[in-house]
């Protein structure tokens, strides 16, 4: 932690040049099943992700946020829509696409290294000694060098979210979700974490072209996101798509800031 | 409780200094950013509505930032240290600089100790040494050994004082 976040290099052949969208939905539709009724959750939600974007969906509570982010990485499929990596459709989940979650998933019997090294566990492509190395510089990138040999038991919450940004990390992903990555943690922990967070994955060396977060607080919204994409209650369609124009960091006492938190709490309200 | 300096953990010279066992350093380092970011005095109140108005969190922070020689606190009125400032304007490895303020509180101390003469040591190791010196968190032992065990792993690695394996559960002196 002491350490801080910091941005990594990026393998040549990791950088893919791009004008359109890194990621898009679009016409996302999502239906349960209930016996013989049909529950719709989303309805014709579309977005997208440039380069260099932060984005942050949305919206009410059980408005479906969380279940949109699940069927961009391709953990769920829609009832109908697409949702494309540079263009090319996501049927299942892709090595390109991390995932940060709000309650961390890590394996408790692991330690800290090994969580981020089962994290490469489908990169056939590496040793086990690459992976290793890969880990342990993910770790050290989130500020958690020394802490390789550390149950999850033994870390604080703000630590084992470190954990599962490393994990994300060393996938070295071109995009990154995260599913309210600090509300898990107390107001300032997740403060000192957000400060980080930004410069470490949207930089000129890190292979991150886009980032899209799930987050219903709404200061973390402005002072993060270039992009606010705000969802209506269940079943969610698209209200607004706003675009935070602010120079970083942001200065959360300028009346800019308050005006766009008035904004957002308008439309969430 | 008030600072004195770069470094210097506060306290009577007499007694031992016990370090709070429930603060965290992630929560310090983001308690002096943003005292450091809101002006050169700032107000308990307005601190604790900074951090959505949870004065039971805020205040063994404020307590262990203080006693760390980073804040000074009078009548309510909170501001930075000279040391703070120097804290607040490291861009990474920030607990590090509080390596020697952290080797003079225990558990550190004795850690420290420990560790100039064995190899490795583990926290029952720690925990009797301490106990002679009637110096407790708790009075059930398991969980006395459990905050020693949480403060050593969320300090004494980040300050680089100690390292530790999970598998083994032992500490060495780095």
């Amino acid at each position: 932690m002491s350490s801080g976040l910091e941005s990594r290099h990026i393998a040549p052949d990791k950088i893919v040049a791009t004008t359109g969208p890194v990621i898009s939905a679009e016409h996302i539709r999502l239906d349960y099943k209930k016996e013989k009724e049909q529950l719709p959750v989303l309805d014709d939600v579309s977005l997208n992700a440039c380069k260099d974007e932060f984005v942050t969906i949305t919206g009410p509570s059980g408005c479906g946020k969380s279940t949109l982010l699940r069927i961009i990485g391709g953990l769920l499929k829609p009832t109908s829509g697409t949702v494309k990596f540079l263009n090319d459709p996501i049927t299942k989940p892709r090595t390109e696409i991390s995932m940060i979650f709000q309650n961390f998933v890590l394996l408790p019997w692991r330690t800290a290294l090994e969580n981020v090294t089962f994290g490469l566990s489908s990169r056939d492509d590496l040793s086990e000694d690459q992976k290793k190395e890969r880990a342990t510089s993910a770790l050290e990138d989130a500020g958690l060098k020394g802490f390789e040999n550390v149950y999850p038991g033994e870390l604080s919450g703000g630590m084992k979210q470190r954990v599962g940004i490393a994990r994300a990390l060393a996938l070295e992903p071109q995009a990154l979700l995260m599913d309210e990555p600090f509300s898990s943690l107390d107001n300032i922990t997740a403060d000192h974490l957000r400060k980080e967070i930004y410069s470490l994955l949207i930089n000129p060396s890190s292979p991150i072209q886009t980032v899209i977060m799930v987050s219903h607080n709404v200061e973390e919204i402005v002072e993060l996101s270039d992009k606010v994409v705000v969802l209506s209650p269940r079943p969610a369609h698209v209200v607004a798509t706003l675009k935070i124009e602010m120079p970083r960091p942001r200065n959360k006492k300028s009346e800019e800031f308050f005006a766009w938190v008035d904004k957002l709490y308008s439309l969430l309200a | 409780m008030a600072g004195t300096g770069e470094g210097s953990a506060t306290g009577s010279s007499d007694r031992p200094i016990m370090m709070p066992p429930n603060v965290r350093a992630g929560q310090v380092i983001g308690l002096v950013e943003v005292t450091g970011g809101l002006g050169s005095v700032i107000d308990v109140a307005r601190l604790a509505d900074e951090f959505g108005g949870d004065l039971a969190t805020l205040l063994p922070i404020l307590d262990t930032a203080e006693m760390l020689g980073l804040v000074k606190s009078e009548k309510g009125d909170v501001s930075l240290t000279e040391f703070g400032l120097k804290f607040q304007k490291a861009a990474k490895h920030k607990v590090r600089l509080l390596k020697d303020t952290l080797s003079k509180i225990e558990p550190f101390k004795t850690a420290l100790e420990l560790g100039a003469t064995k190899k490795s040591f583990d926290v029952r190791d720690i925990s009797e040494v301490l106990l002679k010196e009637d110096i407790r968190w708790h009075h059930r032992p398991e969980i006395n050994e459990s905050l020693i065990q949480t403060l050593l792993i969320h300090w004494a690695i980040y300050a680089d004082l100690l390292a530790y394996n999970g598998k083994t559960g032992k500490f060495q002196k780095i």
